[in-house]
């Protein structure tokens, strides 16, 4: 056996050394017989819509949305009308839907762009799910075990979703785009995945190896490369697992002291698959992001099933859900003001809040309806002076006050504050806040003036970076603000990019983190390692 | 009727253009407006449904075109202005990455 090395594109970073595996296709494109009326055709559109749509509840916010893109792209009265007209001319459902959505994926190959062309695939992929529910038949569960490069011409965005994928699996396609949604949802699940390898890939059997940073897929490989690729991948794997390992236990540093690790989340779906006990919390759950149109702002019931969905997942730990921040990056249609010189210094957070009190009282009634189910806190974005905070507690007071009077089941939540304006991290004993939570992000672009979708040069390096002196002696000061009014003072912010930063911000006192789902095993990993001898720091 | 139509034009900045993600929230937010939207590539037209993520993705308006949004109807003159808005702003996501932070 000769060795054969298959050049593609990289896709997805990861090695694995592993046996190939056929993808079984479970569908022909086109159907033999004759199948189907206009009815059933609009039966197997709704059909597919709602399978789209469950499908979406375990996955995470990214992938949500690339199956919402194609429920939209499949309840679009127009991408189904050709197939209708046919039928109306006599044509079965299978064969007329087939040739409707196979005119609209040529005009995609045949694109230049490769953004374009990268589209066939979300409109082969709805065509196919259209057609077995035609057919009758169901997407199957399958698995691709650890250690396993799966073959397949390429991949559909929904196939991928529905397969259970181990640790360190791969998957080579003949051809594919790095620009596809699959390519997209290998990298975020750690899936090492090689594209554009040619037919020649299924020559593959036995054993091989998958090098998605490469873009190389080895067919029959020599001794000598095997091994190397299994040290590779073991390397890799290893230190994957060791994060994993870490993920589960207590977060204490090398000389013992305990740090609390909360979840930084963007909505309820992307608890799905953890366990509670990875975490002390949920540090901050980002609502605008889930309550991003004026409707769902306005929605109470939607807004108390989402919130008590978090609750009841934290099992009694604390959840701070922060008030919608809406405005600067995350503008919402009719609601934040549009055309504003420089939204990040403009109308955002708890000022556009105070400027809609009516939206802002249906969540402050949906988080203190929550709050009857668990440990609910709430924290205000962006506060820049004290009567902001004095006006949001006048309302929640009020908004309890009315729960109580008309017998529904409540409680008062904590009002806590994030401190990210310069204002409160410098006077943080203006504020009369139950908690208060350092959010980096906003305060150092705030304190250096260096906004944070800025792109410098290498000379601004360092321009911004929380571990500059002067925002660790911020953190500082709010942190002794905290231990002497006995009010907990949390961080959330990137802890990834900066290496020197978590050790600083323990050495100020900080005690309590929140990070995103991913980082939590890294997070506890890097804390381990952690001396804190010699720092003068309030211990708890 | 035709003079009561708002036209605004603005540039595709977004690396990808109006593929299949930038197309939907286009149309989930011309969706929120009681305003006829349209989009074309020229001030004359043809005009394309902006409510249609099917009908704009047609057009495979890559980076760097100038897209024209038309607008009619009770709501017409701030509809075209967020449509332009959005554009303008990338197609901010609604949901970042599950790697993404801020604050």
């Amino acid at each position: 056996m000769t060795e054969r090395r298959l050049k593609g594109v990289a896709a997805a970073a990861g090695v694995v050394v592993g046996r190939f595996q056929f993808h079984a296709r479970h569908h022909e494109s086109a159907p033999g017989a004759r199948l189907g009326d206009a009815a059933a055709l609009e039966a197997a559109l709704q059909a597919a819509a709602r399978d789209l749509q469950a499908l979406q509840e375990a996955c995470t916010p990214e992938e949500a949305e690339i199956l919402a893109m194609q429920v939209s792209l499949l309840s679009d009265e127009e991408l189904a009308s050709p197939a209708f007209e046919a039928i109306a001319q006599g044509d079965d459902a299978a064969t007329a839907w087939c040739r409707a959505l196979d005119a609209e994926i040529e005009g995609y190959r045949a694109a230049e762009d490769p953004y374009f062309q990268a589209r066939a695939t979300d409109f082969e992929d709805i065509r196919d799910q259209v057609l077995e529910r035609l057919q009758g038949r169901r997407l199957a569960d399958p698995h691709v075990a650890s250690q396993t490069i799966l073959l397949a011409d390429d991949l559909k965005p929904s196939e991928f979703l529905a397969t259970r994928w181990a640790y360190g699996s791969g998957v080579a396609l003949a051809r594919g785009s790095p620009s596809s949604h699959v390519a997209m949802l290998a990298r975020g699940r750690a899936v090492a995945m090689v594209v554009g390898l040619g037919d020649a890939l299924f020559q593959a059997r036995g054993l091989g190896i998958l090098d998605g940073a490469a873009g190389e897929v080895v067919i029959d490989p020599a001794e000598r490369r095997l091994e190397t690729a299994r040290l590779e991948s073991t390397r890799l794997y290893r230190r994957l697992e060791r994060d994993d390992r870490h993920v589960r236990a207590r977060a204490v540093t090398a000389d013992g002291v305990s740090i609390a690790v909360h979840l930084t989340i963007a909505g309820p779906g992307e608890l799905d698959g953890l366990h509670p006990s990875l975490c002390d919390g949920i540090g901050l759950v980002r609502t605008e992001l889930f309550l991003d149109t004026l409707e769902r702002l306005r929605d109470e019931e939607f807004q108390y099933a989402c919130y008590c969905r978090i609750v009841q997942w934290a099992e009694g730990r604390p959840v701070i859900f922060r008030t919608a921040d809406a405005g600067g990056d995350k503008p919402i249609a009719g609601y934040t003001l549009m055309g504003e010189d420089n939204p990040f210094l403009g109308i955002r957070g708890v000022r556009l809040s105070l400027a809609n009190e009516a939206v802002f009282c249906v969540q402050l009634r949906a988080l203190a309806r929550a709050a009857a189910h668990g440990d609910v806190r709430i924290m205000l974005p962006m506060v820049t002076l004290p009567r902001e905070l004095e006006r949001a507690r006048a309302l929640l007071d009020q908004e309890v006050a009315a729960l109580a009077a008309a017998g529904v089941a409540h409680a008062r939540p904590p009002l806590g504050i994030m401190v990210e304006v310069p204002t409160v991290a410098i006077t943080p004993e203006r504020f009369e806040a139950d908690f208060y939570s350092i959010g980096s992000n906003d305060l150092v672009q705030y304190v250096c003036a260096f906004g944070r979708g800025q792109a410098g040069q290498d000379e601004h390096a360092g321009l911004a970076v929380a571990s500059d002196p002067a925002i660790l002696a911020l953190v500082a000061k709010v942190v002794a603000h905290g231990h002497e009014r006995v009010r907990e003072v949390g961080f959330c912010g990137d802890l990834d990019t900066d290496p020197a930063l978590l050790e600083a911000l323990l050495r100020q006192g900080v005690r309590s983190l929140s990070v995103p789902p991913a980082s939590v095993g890294s997070l506890k990993a890097k804390i381990a390692a952690i001396s804190l001898a010699g720092a003068e720091v309030p211990r708890r | 009727m035709s003079s009561a139509f708002v036209i605004v034009s603005t540039v595709l900045q977004n690396e990808a253009g109006l593929h299949a993600r930038p197309s939907v929230r286009l149309t989930q937010l011309a969706k929120h407006f009681e305003a006829s939207v349209e989009v074309g590539v020229t001030p004359e037209g043809p005009w394309i449904d902006a409510k249609s993520p099917v009908k704009l993705m047609r057009l495979k308006a890559q980076r760097g075109t100038t897209l024209f949004v038309r607008a009619g109807g009770e709501d017409a003159e701030q509809a075209a202005q967020e449509i332009v808005s959005l554009i303008a702003a990338h197609f901010t996501p609604r949901v970042e990455g599950p790697g993404g932070v801020d604050d």
